[in-house]
């Protein structure tokens, strides 16, 4: 009887956020799914048009180039940044006078609007003489780099600059995790005769594991939905090269009110998405 | 006692005449009252402006102005507006939504209100929307070469261009001064590149209706587009009078560098006047239109309807909409957009601020006045933003050499086949 009771007590806790989740969640995906049979748009009776939508979707080259974009992203930048991460979490656990400091630099940017980060990056990274970094490898006797002139050159410049972004703060979270570690586990490896690679590897790592997870999800479900990076670098250009998944959905949607299209886009998104994030599960399944 | 009825006398006069003159609006006015809401992209104060100017006239209606900045906000803002129901009486209508708005039959059609007939011939042309006014306007700015004339002067180069092999070859002189650039031109902006206006001065004279001919299926966009993107990519992409790195500069540094004095021209308008004369308040510059082939006419930069605003169907306060749209037509309201903003006024009768700057003096003349101003997406029938983004995108192709102007020009085709 206090079983049940203790059962019903915490179904009403739970029930503000599960309404708050179906409304602002749930609803939206399941209005998302609808519409993508539909030729929903303002101003016009909507209509049932089947798969119409999807075919237009995969038909469209603007859809198409910027999913490719945005997995390349999306896997590069999580891939990147957590190796990195990783390395730069192990080179804070050293002793050293400036290690705050340097812990905060590297946190710096994840304080930073990527908007801001990105507007700020675009003047750095211009590519003509004028671009802080163009001047510096001018000075060593380097050519200008055609950072964002180029589709290449581009999307290179986005991936880098969210690098750059993220970075600090995922250093931090290991770091943190690597802080929590028995010290007595090093002593064993050190006794066993490891060295710092084997130590990272065969301590740090499997320790901090869990962190890891998390990162990779977070870092893999924000690389699907970047947008403010490449909007503000690039303007989602050259010729397109850098536009992004939510860069598609908003210009078939917001702008051309192709709200019809711009669902399916979102239901085809949702369905990679969902994909990627179970294959990430397993296989962090599998390492642990 | 003389005194006091001389007062009272006086009194009457003054109140008498009063009642002759100040009253005469107040009379004809005092019926509208209630609410009027207003949804556009331009800043609070330049809003306040016209908001005060109306209440002058209509003190008993209480204007609501919504901001939202342009153009994604802005356009999501309608749309969520749109759908929710909670209509805005007054919209701005712009190249991105001008189509949506009309074939869902949710504007008013102005063609036939004082609203239509106070706007100047220039711009009835250019608002004319399928044989219809949706919007009122009152002028805008005016663009096109901004034109550095102290290099021009040492490039050895005298009058303005009249031809556009004249006009080449004027880059061609400035690209030879030490350190400079000859020429930028805002590839990311579709209403500022110089294909627009230089479409303009090639078709719009002698074919003004080349989107019915379009439509009728008598000729195709490649038919009208392949030669201007020719001209461009053989005579500036290819010949590197703009280097293909300008593409991944900012364009603020663009006109911070042409306010500075590295680059020769670049494609500008009134609103960058500002900006070039914080940074450089001697620079002599001005504007200067696009030529074509045979120098049969020139053209400036369009997109340049300011502000654009237009009812809608379905809104509650349509009587005051239109008393606030014919506001916008009142000296105080133009004067107030130019002074805030550096709208330049095109209204009949009006005498602009802008007229006797030497900046862009000649143009106001050559380009608004005389209707001389061209962008591709106020004459576009459907699929405007993807035509726009078409269009970005193949003049940045051009200028890598990614695709020729064949491919380039027969991608509008393929999206108006759809």
């Amino acid at each position: 009887m206090r079983s049940k009771r203790a059962h019903l007590q915490y179904q009403l806790f739970i029930l503000p956020a599960f309404l708050l989740f179906t409304v602002f969640v749930i609803a939206p995906l399941v209005l998302c799914i609808f519409y993508s049979f539909t030729d929903y748009s303002v101003g016009k009776a909507v209509s049932f048009v089947g798969l119409k939508n999807f075919g237009a979707v995969i038909r469209d080259s603007m859809v198409r180039d910027s999913i490719g974009f945005t997995l390349v992203f999306a896997v590069v930048t999580t891939i990147v940044i957590t190796i990195l991460a990783l390395v730069l979490a192990i080179l804070f656990t050293k002793p050293c006078y400036t290690g705050k400091l340097q812990r905060a630099i590297f946190y710096f940017p994840s304080c930073i609007s990527l908007m801001v980060a990105g507007y700020a990056w675009r003047n750095l990274l211009a590519s003509d003489k004028s671009g802080l970094i163009n001047q510096i490898i001018m000075r060593f006797g380097g050519k200008p780099i055609q950072w964002l002139s180029t589709p290449l050159g581009a999307q290179i410049s986005v991936i880098l600059v969210a690098i750059w972004i993220d970075l600090g703060w995922c250093a931090t979270l290991f770091f943190t995790y690597i802080q929590s570690i028995d010290q007595d586990l090093y002593e064993v490896a050190i006794l066993e005769g490891a060295n710092a690679f084997q130590k990272a590897w065969y301590v740090t790592i499997p320790m901090i594991w869990p962190a890891v997870v998390v990162n990779l999800t977070l870092l893999l479900s924000q690389g699907l939905k970047v947008y403010e990076i490449p909007q503000s670098l690039t303007q989602g250009g050259p010729m397109k090269a850098t536009y992004t998944i939510t860069h598609a959905i908003l210009v078939r949607g917001v702008t051309e009110w192709d709200f019809g299209t711009a669902s399916a886009t979102g239901v085809v998104i949702f369905l990679i998405t969902t994909v990627l994030c179970i294959l990430q599960m397993k296989l962090a399944e599998r390492e642990v | 006692m003389m005194k006091k009825i001389a007062r009272i006398m006086s009194l009457a006069l003054v109140l008498q005449m009063l009642a002759f003159t100040a009253p005469a609006s107040a009379e004809e006015n005092k019926e509208l009252s209630g609410n009027l809401s207003i949804l556009a992209w331009y800043a609070d104060e330049v809003a306040q402006g016209w908001i005060d100017h109306f209440n002058e006239l209509y003190p008993d209606v209480k204007v609501e102005y919504q901001y939202a900045q342009a153009v994604q906000p802005y356009m999501e803002k309608l749309q969520s507006m749109l759908l929710s129901g909670q209509l805005p009486d007054i919209v701005l209508i712009v190249a991105e939504n001008r189509v949506d708005l009309v074939d869902g039959d949710m504007l008013v059609d102005l063609t036939e209100t004082p609203v239509a007939e106070k706007m100047s011939d220039s711009c009835y042309k250019q608002v004319l929307f399928r044989d219809k006014v949706y919007a009122a306007t009152t002028g805008g700015s005016i663009g096109g070469l901004l034109v550095n004339m102290d290099l021009w002067e040492q490039a050895g180069l005298g009058e303005d261009p009249k031809t556009w092999d004249e006009l080449i070859d004027a880059m061609k002189a400035l690209s030879e001064l030490e350190g400079i650039t000859a020429f930028a031109n805002p590839v990311s902006d579709a209403a500022c590149t110089i294909e627009s206006p230089l479409f303009g001065a090639t078709y719009m004279e002698t074919e003004p209706d080349y989107e019915q001919k379009i439509a009728a299926g008598e000729k195709t966009y490649a038919d009208y587009w392949q030669p201007v993107f020719e001209m461009t990519k053989t005579d500036i992409y290819d010949a590197g009078l703009m280097p293909q790195e300008m593409i991944g500069v900012p364009w603020d540094t663009v006109v911070s560098n042409f306010a500075l004095g590295e680059i020769g021209m670049i494609m500008g308008a009134s609103w960058n006047f500002a900006d070039i004369e914080a940074i450089n308040p001697d620079l002599n510059y001005k504007v200067m239109g696009i030529p074509n082939k045979e120098g049969t006419a020139k053209y400036y930069l369009g997109d340049c309807l300011e502000p654009a605003l237009g009812i809608l169907k379905d809104s509650k306060n349509q009587e005051n909409a239109m008393a606030f749209l014919e506001s916008l037509y009142d000296e105080e309201s133009v004067r107030s957009s130019e002074a805030q903003v550096g709208l330049i006024g095109c209204v009949d009768g009006y005498e602009s601020l802008f007229a006797e700057n030497p900046v862009c003096a000649d143009a106001l003349v050559e380009g608004m006045q005389a209707g001389h101003q061209f962008m591709p997406q106020t004459y576009w029938q459907k699929d405007v933003e993807r035509m726009r983004s078409t269009y970005v995108e193949n003049v940045q192709a051009m200028v890598l050499d990614e695709k020729t102007p064949e491919e380039c020009a027969a991608d509008f085709d393929a999206i108006f086949q759809g």
